[in-house]
């Protein structure tokens, strides 16, 4: 009975993400949500990046590439190239997080703001600049740095949400002595 | 931490690594976007899109109600509560108001150009990083549309399509450098490749190359399409000449276009999917 609820709770937590998740891919795609000058906030990068210094390396990386995977959806961009980007700094944040740095809000703030340049900086590369469009350094300052604020913006609630559930699902393991 | 590259778990993200690495190889060699069980998350997400593209929208015709109203209240404080009671009723019938004027202009086409089959649909998807706002509809395969068919709205083209799904598909404007479109500028018969400039698109303008250079062409002069190319029908209107001016090269000139649509905030659009022109 106990492994039981031992398994439907950690079923839970993993269901809440992935209800997180898909919150946070029709937030990031619905047209005028959160739209300021034409900039609008991506919402998984900064989930993805809380649930992995939370979570560790291993379901990290997992919640990395699902959440790199539909932002791929979103952004028309082709399959796997922010899974792939995005599985590979959800595991290195994990294992910073895990070996080097505190877990605070401020040190979660500087790791979103350094992936999210990381992301923004190769989808201009290789979608902008590489095809030879003109503009990029323009495109950079009036599109991908606003995003990247607003980003910075709701990283913060998104952090404290994963750190919630986390929370709430850790004191009922412990309440099985997990 | 030296443990974990020897475990299990760093095994199974190598093999997750490389599922998507061939994912990604796939999709590249096919000239797609998307390889199919991304295509088959992409549908399941649609339903949901739909939801709260149409909540957003709502929310959106509430606020500028809202607005109005506050007008009215200074001018006119006793019918405040009667205006606020309208108000809910307002947005629904802006909403189905909004409805009937898309299938009044498509049955418009449809009268004017019998042999034009339209397919109307609603943008449910913008994503923060499309520089030159590339949307996604809540159309597809599934609705007879296929990649490269037109995209217009009753002002002017919007752009084409780039990738179907069953019941989706993402759509490129045409302040996308990669969307080109021969055209005319209707008073002078001069004829060019309308298309995305990386500069213009930020003040949402784009760019008709290959003007002759002794072109007439001038501000305020409207240009349209010219169907070569099969791609988009003739005879579409496209958006106006704001300047024209020498191409760097010297050996034509390009005319600033300013599109009828404003595209960045286009809610609902047709699709051409089949025409004889």
């Amino acid at each position: 009975m106990d492994s039981q609820k031992l398994a439907l709770l950690r079923a839970g937590r993993q269901l809440c993400y992935a209800a997180l998740l898909v919150g946070c891919y029709l937030m990031q795609t619905t047209p005028g949500f959160l739209t300021f000058f034409g900039a609008k906030p991506i919402f998984l990068l900064p989930l993805a990046l809380a649930i992995a210094a939370r979570e560790g390396v291993f379901p990290g990386a997992l919640w990395g590439a699902a959440a790199g995977l539909l932002w791929d959806i979103s952004s028309g961009r082709t399959s796997g190239f922010f899974a792939i980007q995005l599985m590979a700094i959800c595991f290195g944040v994990a294992a910073l997080v895990a070996l080097y740095l505190r877990g605070s809000a401020a040190n979660g703030l500087l790791l979103c703001a350094g992936a999210g340049l990381l992301l923004l900086g190769n989808d201009l590369l290789f979608h902008y600049l590489l095809h030879g469009y003109t503009g990029v350094g323009a495109l950079f300052l009036r599109s991908s740095l606003p995003t990247l604020i607003l980003t910075l913006i709701v990283c913060l609630p998104l952090r404290w949400l994963v750190n919630r559930i986390a929370d709430r699902f850790d004191r009922a393991l412990d309440a099985f002595g997990e | 931490m030296k443990d974990f590259f020897s475990s299990v778990k760093f095994k199974v993200l190598l093999v997750v690594l490389v599922l998507l690495a061939g994912v990604m190889t796939y999709a590249a060699a096919n000239d797609r976007l998307t390889a199919a069980p991304q295509e088959l998350l992409g549908a399941a997400m649609v339903p949901l899109q739909r939801i709260t593209a149409g909540i957003s929208s709502a929310v959106e015709g509430f606020v500028d109600k809202y607005v109005r109203i506050d007008q009215i209240i200074a001018e006119n404080e006793e019918l405040t509560a009667e205006n606020a009671a309208l108000r809910e009723q307002m947005v629904d019938y802006d909403l189905i108001k909004r409805e009937v004027e898309q299938l009044r202009q498509a049955w418009e086409i449809k009268e004017e150009f019998p042999d034009r089959q339209i397919v109307n649909a609603n943008v449910i998807g913008r994503d923060p990083l499309e520089k030159y706002y590339a949307f996604t509809i809540d159309k597809g395969s599934r609705h007879g549309i296929e990649v490269k068919d037109c995209v217009i709205t009753a002002s002017g083209i919007v752009g084409r399509v780039i990738e179907v799904g069953p019941n989706y598909a993402k759509v490129a404007t045409i302040l996308d450098p990669s969307v080109s479109v021969g055209c005319m500028v209707s008073r002078t018969g001069d004829i060019g490749l309308v298309g995305g400039d990386g500069a213009l698109a930020m003040d949402k303008y784009c760019a008709m190359t290959l003007l002759p250079r002794d072109t007439l062409a001038a501000a305020g002069d409207e240009v349209i399409t010219t169907g070569e190319g099969g791609v988009f029908p003739k005879q579409l209107a496209v958006g106006r000449v704001v300047e024209v001016k020498l191409e760097p090269s010297g050996k034509s000139m390009v005319a600033v276009i300013e599109p009828y649509e404003d595209i960045e905030s286009v809610r609902t659009v047709m699709v051409i999917t089949e025409f004889t022109e």
